[in-house]
């Protein structure tokens, strides 16, 4: 804990002193190199507990009699303190780099360091009315994060868009903890256990789903995961994308592992959005031509098949299956892990592409692997770990959970029997498309020919790339030996009071070391299978002559597919619910002139259900303004009937 | 022992049978047909050229070769094909299935790393379909596990070898994998492979720009995938012994056969669908398995 309150100093400090400090060079020394060095130093007390050290408290001071604000360091804080320090510490050295040479954006650089903290304090406060003021602190961080670029018109927009969907959160747990204080007294997490069992239980979920679902990204209140990203400089992203949003998902876990037992239907609706974040968010994902717009759809993607995973945990805690209990919590919380990972590692290369050639538009790229070797070769990693494909880590989570899905539908039946097989095909159908998106990404933007004559992408400086390698290995080390991260589970499930323990050691279920073995064979039969190709090859000729085209002689970087001709098959099946806009020109004559093609896709959540939403109240108070008339008697007036209202409410439903 | 055995069957056999199903072709058509052996001539000939490379690509195109086979014959190792499986754990069921997909992953890579549009469009179209064929084969996974109760390939396939009752859900499944099959190899009603016609064709619009080694190279592995999802059918309705003995190499051989011919007959009886319909199919494979689901869960009631 010494550490730990050691680090927060160090973050606070590198905020004020990146503050306070006028050359640019300081500004992004002290700003970046603080979070590296506070990063590093938290890391050790959080690795330390989850290689087995004892749960420790701190109490900060009572500042009024009945309210007591704790910190405290258990596993399950741990756990996710993990991939924030990893990560933010390989993300400020990346921002050492990337932000060298854009003095502009070094105003904002002072909240970086408040947004690690303020997620830190997040995932260690133990008092309601504490992590709620880490959790506005994190968001207004974030928020002016998010709005760095701020003359821009659409950052300015999506700014506006983060903070009004990240307050409306804030509002559902707001209500969320003033309940459970009513019902219990307390703010404080030890005492929610005071609850009892109820109706409540069932409204106390629906509140924090809302609350936690929408800073997480679950569909359908993910909508301003896919404005805020594309906003945000990069490095933001792959800390928001990879980090950030998780606290969403921390808050539930922790939250509901706290409360009486809620009813088997939670876990169930937990299954429901989960598949619907999955599968909506990859299919969103692939109809976008914005390359942060398209990974932040995949976010949501993942946060479903976390949520999945939670909810999975939670039908086998209801069900007391301690199997399916323990690979759902499991594979979500070791999901939660790897998105980390490799959504950093997207996101970074997402910011190196940007840096090179100015656009976020996949359609304008081409041929970067050659301009770019290690940016390319780090995205392809993450590219098929998103995917799950083996021998990567994203593979190993994925696994966790469809064998807990299978596990469940051999014992279940009926409702939880449709919601496993749904699942199943959900996530499944999920991954093939995620296949198709980044094919897509990868294939348009790294591979073929530039498809726009643009200066010669640079490829990034060693700073930047030194974190997106780590950040590869480390998804490949995570899938080769997943067994080093089981200890850690267990520890993480033993906290949040699964007793599904005996699974971990030597139960035929989960015996990752498996993989090691198989994924070893896999890799020695690639190199062999490559090394006699080699061999053949050193004895025969290989010449180089363009691309093979149907006869027709020097084919152009313009006849090559695009992403949007590439997803146009999904599309086309998909075209009811994804209703895309299409503005065409077709060339027409015998001499035709300029013909252009353009289509974009608008969210389902924000077409059918926000926007009409956000139209009516617009309307309604524009109503309201119209009938406001400058008087004082008229506002004391209004603040008479509010009170007597709220006695009414209080007296009558007694919250 | 097994190790060895199914080694050297995975490596040797699977372009056999692709001729089976040449001679099958050529029977109904009245021709005489190429040899049996034809593929593994066309193999080593393919095997002793050089090849050419485009300018626009780049390494993914020179290690897509080697990484499909090895999926491929990794993949292999995980399926009874004689006797027990060489590595068998719960859930291999699903690394078989990221295996292949992993293949696909490489293969659509490979098409796109050209820069031409008919890769490209190929390349779109087996993403796609891919996407649309696993529906139903996780699916058809999940009803194995119900019915079987466990989630290895080894367990699943694991009934005595006389071949089970054909019970309705097998036929149900057998139904649906053998459409997967025919999806995922670019088989007749999805794709045809005996054409070379640009704008009609998926896989082999993908593998325009390869030659030599690698074009021989990725026939194998489209062999050895066409052989593993024979395998996955057949074992269906009538499984492998699970000890070994040497009459399973040769009941292997056989029910092997059987799946090339009718491959081959389903082949020379149908046409080629319109590319706008082959989702639709993957979707109507899909309600299969989902009565194959209905059966079992109404089997197990009972």
């Amino acid at each position: 804990m010494v550490l730990f309150v050691f680090s927060t100093i160090l973050f606070l400090l590198a905020s004020l002193l990146s503050l306070i400090s006028r050359r640019e060079k300081w500004k992004r020394l002290l700003g970046c190199g603080g979070v590296v060095a506070a990063s590093l130093t938290g890391l050790v007390p959080a690795v330390l507990l989850l290689a087995g050290g004892d749960p420790v408290e701190m109490t900060l001071g009572s500042p009024i009699p009945s309210l007591t604000l704790r910190l405290g360091l258990d596993a399950l804080s741990a756990f996710f303190l993990v991939p924030i320090f990893g990560l933010s510490a390989l993300v400020g050295l990346y921002a050492l780099g990337y932000l060298k040479g854009e003095g502009r954006w070094l105003g904002n650089l002072p909240f970086f360091p408040l947004l690690v903290v303020s997620m830190a304090g997040v995932v260690t406060a133990r008092n309601g009315f504490l992590f709620l003021m880490f959790w506005e602190i994190m968001s207004l961080t974030s928020y002016f994060l998010v709005t760095t670029e701020h003359e821009q018109r659409e950052v300015r927009h999506a700014g506006w868009i983060y903070l009004a969907a990240t307050h409306l959160a804030t509002a559902f747990l707001l209500v969320f903890f003033v309940l459970i204080f009513k019902k219990t007294g307390s703010f404080d997490f030890k005492d929610f256990a005071l609850l009892k069992s109820g109706p409540w239980t069932g409204l106390l979920f629906i509140f924090a789903l809302v609350g936690f679902g929408t800073k997480a990204g679950i569909f359908p209140f993910h909508i301003w995961l896919p404005h805020a990203h594309p906003a945000a400089p990069s490095y933001i992203s792959a800390l928001m994308s990879g980090v950030m949003i998780k606290t969403g998902i921390y808050g539930i876990l922790r939250t509901l592992t706290l409360l009486p037992p809620p009813p088997l239907w939670c876990g169930e609706a937990l299954i429901l959005f989960g598949i619907a974040s999955a599968v909506l968010g990859v299919l969103y994902a692939l109809m976008q031509h914005d390359l942060k717009k398209l990974l932040a759809y995949h976010s949501v993607e993942n946060i479903g098949i976390i949520v999945t995973g939670l909810g999975l945990g939670m039908v086998g805690r209801s069900q007391q299956n301690l199997a399916v209990e323990w690979l759902g919590f499991g594979g979500a919380l070791f999901h939660v892990l790897n998105h980390a990972v490799f959504k950093g590692l997207l996101f970074l290369g997402a910011g190196n592409i940007l840096r090179a050639t100015h656009t976020k538009s996949i359609d304008r790229l081409g041929g970067l692997i050659r301009f770019m070797p290690l940016t390319g070769i780090t995205f392809l990693v993450a590219s098929a770990a998103i995917c799950g494909l083996p021998p990567f880590n994203g593979f190993i989570s994925e696994w966790l959970l469809y064998l807990g899905l299978l596990e469940a539908a051999k014992t279940s039946a009926r409702f939880p029997l449709f919601l496993c097989v749904s699942a199943m095909v959900g996530i499944a159908f999920a991954g093939g498309l995620a296949v198709v998106c980044f094919t897509k990404v990868f294939g348009v933007a790294f591979l073929g020919n530039p498809r726009t004559e643009h200066a010669k992408p640079l490829e990034a400086k060693w700073k930047q790339l030194a974190p997106m390698i780590f950040l590869a290995t480390a998804c490949l080390t995570l899938g080769i030996m997943p067994q080093l991260i089981l200890p850690w589970l267990q520890t993480t499930l033993l906290s949040i009071g699964s007793n599904a323990s005996p699974l971990a050691t030597g139960h035929p279920l989960v015996n990752l070391g498996i993989f090691s073995r198989a994924f070893a064979i896999l890799i020695a039969l690639f190199l062999l299978v490559h090394w006699i190709r080699s061999l053949l090859f050193s004895s025969r000729t290989v010449r180089i002559a363009p691309t093979w085209d149907c006869g027709f002689k020097g084919p152009t970087p313009r006849m090559q597919y695009t992403a949007s001709s590439f997803a146009e098959p999904i599309r086309t099946f998909f075209h009811v619910l994804l209703k895309p806009a299409v503005s065409a020109r077709n060339p027409e004559g015998l001499f035709p002139d300029k013909s252009h093609f353009e289509e974009h896709v608008d969210d389902l959540s924000e077409r059918l259900w926000f926007s009409p939403l956000v139209d009516k109240i617009a309307s309604f108070l524009s109503g309201l303004r119209k009938r406001q008339r400058t008087r004082v008697q008229d506002y004391l007036a209004y603040i008479f009937v509010t009170l007597i209202l709220l006695l009414l409410v209080g007296v009558w439903i007694g919250i | 022992m097994t190790w060895l055995i199914q080694s050297a069957v995975l490596l040797t056999t699977p372009p056999f049978f692709l001729g089976v199903i040449a001679k099958t072709k050529a029977s109904f058509a009245g021709r005489k047909g190429p040899p049996l052996l034809q593929n593994y001539y066309d193999l080593i000939k393919l095997f002793r050229k050089g090849t050419v490379h485009s300018p626009a690509s780049s390494f993914v195109l020179r290690l897509a070769p080697a990484v499909i086979v090895s999926t491929l014959l990794t993949a292999g190792l995980f399926f009874p094909l004689l006797g027990r499986a060489p590595i068998f754990f719960e859930g291999d069921v699903i690394l078989f299935a990221y295996l292949l997909a992993l293949g696909r992953f490489a293969m659509i890579l490979a098409a796109l790393d050209v820069g031409s549009g008919f890769q490209g469009m190929g390349a779109s179209r087996e993403a796609a379909f891919g996407a649309f064929s696993e529906l139903a084969f996780f699916l058809g996974l999940v009803v194995l596990v119900v019915i079987s109760g466990s989630a290895s390939l080894t367990g699943i396939f694991q009934w005595k070898w006389i071949h089970p009752a054909w019970r309705p859900v097998f036929l149900l499944l057998f139904a649906a994998f053998f459409f997967i099959l025919l999806a995922e190899n670019s088989r007749m009603p999805v794709d045809d492979p005996s054409t070379h016609l640009e704008l009609t064709m998926i896989h082999e619009g993908m593998i325009l720009d390869y030659g030599g080694i690698d074009l021989g190279l990725i026939l194998y592995g489209s062999a050895i995938k066409l052989f593993l999802l024979m395998a996955f059918a057949i074992s269906l309705l009538w499984p492998q012994p699970l000890a070994w003995h040497w009459h399973s190499a040769a009941l292997l051989g056989l029910k092997w056969t059987g799946m090339a011919v009718a491959i081959g007959a389903v082949e020379s009886v149908t046409a080629r669908l319109r590319l706008i319909k082959v989702p639709q199919l993957l979707i109507a494979n899909f309600v299969v398995t989902l009565f194959a689901l209905l059966v079992a869960l109404f089997g197990r009631r009972v």
